[in-house]
């Protein structure tokens, strides 16, 4: 059994170590380790120690996932709700951003599902809030959209001619 | 430094792929200008439409984009919305949708190609498919008829779908219809045929239980001439739960009106020369004449050497006066010993046949371990059947009898 160490390094210079059998669920780091051959540890500059330690519970956590085994398939969802439960919708986003960049699938579907839920039955000015999103558009913009969804016309959302101009 | 909760567009849309209420997914546009567009370009978003307004369906996937997915659509619609019917599932069809409920007016027509999608994996149908000759989804894995009438007279109708592990049909065909089935690895078919009609089922399947519930059928015998081309001159026969081939367990049921029942004795004593697997066999059948009885199970247990458990239920019709009598069986020496039986359950209503059936069992089932002997109201003579069960229990004290009043 090869249990070889990888130790990873966060933005602000904090070590973390996970066997390289967990950490090759990230393919960055898996091709940083492949070309590099680093000595002192994989440097990950765009990942804060705050979710590096997330991430590499998950790794940890995921190593060795089942394939066949249904009991143990269920304990592993039931970590993984558990495992985003009590983070908070800035750290989410930041770990989606972390496992997109360290290219870990799981991960980043399981955040993105979890952002999904999220959404799923909040008003317009609740996920505003959730992506951190200034409504940009001008009162004219906001008149016809209501004008339209009064009419009932033919169109949801606005008409073609505006999704050539506000593209950019 | 990035501003925080801001993602990249590539991001967002594997977000929205997560998303399955196509109202939230279309909301997304009235967030920012940079929202507007998004969600029509989301790749492979899988959105479930429960009952929908067709209008809406409709207008969303004008604008939705072609990779768009459904994975559910259930549409009840009536008869006035035709054409937005039929426009609609012709979308779901080409948004490859996975799994479709669907109930339209029976004058509706529905695009052809349903039939021959490859997305498909849940399809329950509840409409007359009159006209369709063929189902050949590649992907379906549970199909569900109901309401349906197959096929004009003389005509075939035919289920080409590989991968269908569960059908449930419920329809009404015309005289002579013919249904073929070649579905590999069907394991589950539970069948309601409401015609007065000959049917004819062709069937290429192989580890399957069959549950036929023919109640109304009269001639039934077309489905036994043709599975073991045996005499036509069955009168009634109603198979519940029957399974074929490579099965390893069974279930029959046969009520037989005792003219035509040498004829099912015998097509079912072919039948099972195809069980070489057979582990476990109950039998739940009525007769009028115990002889039949007689030679039913003996047929069917000398072509079952493999079977490990046996379930006989075997009564006699009450009503006729042939049940009275008390024939003696001279029950045929098997051919072969019940070597592997080691666990028998056996109703019996307390006639000298019945007890015979027990002895004949008891000496062919040279390894059986349990018998449990179960007797119903119909014993008249309980000091005989109390007699009969001290004399077994002492003349094979090997096996273990229990028994129980039903």
């Amino acid at each position: 059994m090869s249990t070889k160490k990888i130790t990873l390094l966060s933005s602000d210079n904090e070590l973390f170590t996970v066997d390289e059998e967990a950490a090759n669920q990230s393919l960055t780091i898996k091709h940083l380790i492949e070309d590099t051959e680093p000595e002192n540890g994989v440097p990950l500059p765009q990942v804060h120690s705050k979710i590096l330690a997330k991430v590499t519970e998950y790794l940890i956590k995921h190593a060795n996932e089942p394939d066949n085994d249904a009991a143990a398939k269920e304990e592993l969802k039931n970590w993984d709700d558990k495992f985003l439960e009590k983070v908070n919708h800035e750290t989410l986003f930041d770990l989606i951003l972390a496992a997109n960049y360290l290219d870990i699938k799981g991960l980043l579907d399981l955040t993105c599902q979890t952002v999904a839920d999220l959404m799923n039955g909040m008003s317009v000015v609740e996920v505003r809030k959730l992506f951190n999103i200034v409504n940009d558009f001008t009162p004219e913009d906001e008149a016809e959209v209501r004008k339209r969804r009064k009419r009932g016309t033919k169109t949801i959302g606005p008409s073609n001619d505006q999704a050539n101009q506000s593209n950019h | 430094m990035a501003a925080k909760n801001v993602l990249p567009d590539e991001l967002i849309e594997h977000i929205f792929s997560f998303m399955n209420i196509p109202k939230d997914l279309i909301q997304t546009s009235r967030l920012a200008r940079r929202w507007r567009y998004f969600w029509r370009s989301a790749p492979a978003t899988a959105l479930n439409f429960d009952d929908p307004s067709l209008k809406f369906f409709l207008r969303f996937f004008q604008h939705a984009s072609p990779s768009t997915a459904i994975h559910r659509l259930s549409i009840q619609c009536c008869s006035d919305k035709a054409d937005l019917f039929y426009d609609s599932l012709s979308t779901a069809i080409s948004h490859h949708v996975r799994d479709l409920h669907i109930s339209p007016p029976s004058s509706c027509p529905v695009p052809i190609s349903l039939f021959s999608t490859c997305n498909l994996k849940t399809l329950k149908l509840h409409y007359d498919v009159e006209g369709v000759s063929e189902i050949s989804c590649s992907d379906l894995e549970f199909l569900v008829l109901k309401d349906s009438e197959f096929g004009k007279a003389n005509s075939v109708f035919a289920l080409r779908t590989p991968k269908l592990r569960k059908l449930e049909m419920d329809y009404y065909h015309e005289p002579d219809t013919m249904l073929e089935l070649h579905t590999p690895k069907l394991s589950s078919f539970s069948f309601t045929n409401r015609s007065l009609n000959n049917s004819l089922i062709v069937c290429t399947f192989g580890n399957l239980n069959i549950d036929i519930d023919d109640a109304v059928s009269k001639k039934m015998h077309h489905w036994f001439k043709y599975v073991c081309s045996i005499s036509n001159r069955l009168q009634r026969l109603r198979a519940h739960r029957l399974s074929i081939e490579k099965a390893s367990h069974a279930w029959v049921s046969a009520t037989g009106e005792y003219r035509g029942l040498k004829e099912i004795t015998i097509a079912l004593g072919k039948l099972f020369r195809f069980y070489g697997n057979l582990r476990s066999l109950e039998l739940n059948a009525s007769f009028e004449n115990s002889k039949n009885i007689a030679s039913f199970a003996s047929l069917m247990i000398s072509n079952c050497s493999s079977i490990e458990v046996l379930i006989l239920r075997l009564t006699h019709c009450p009503k006729s006066p042939y049940a009275k009598r008390k024939k003696v069986l001279n029950l045929p020496p098997l051919s072969c010993k019940l070597n592997k039986l080691k666990y028998i359950v056996v109703l019996v209503e307390g006639m000298d046949s019945d007890l015979e059936l027990v002895r004949f069992l008891l000496c062919s089932a040279v390894n059986l371990q349990t018998m449990v002997i179960a007797w119903n109201h119909f014993v008249h003579k309980i000091g005989v059947f109390e007699q009969f069960r001290d004399t077994i229990s002492q003349e094979y004290p090997r096996v273990h009898f229990l028994f129980q009043s039903s």
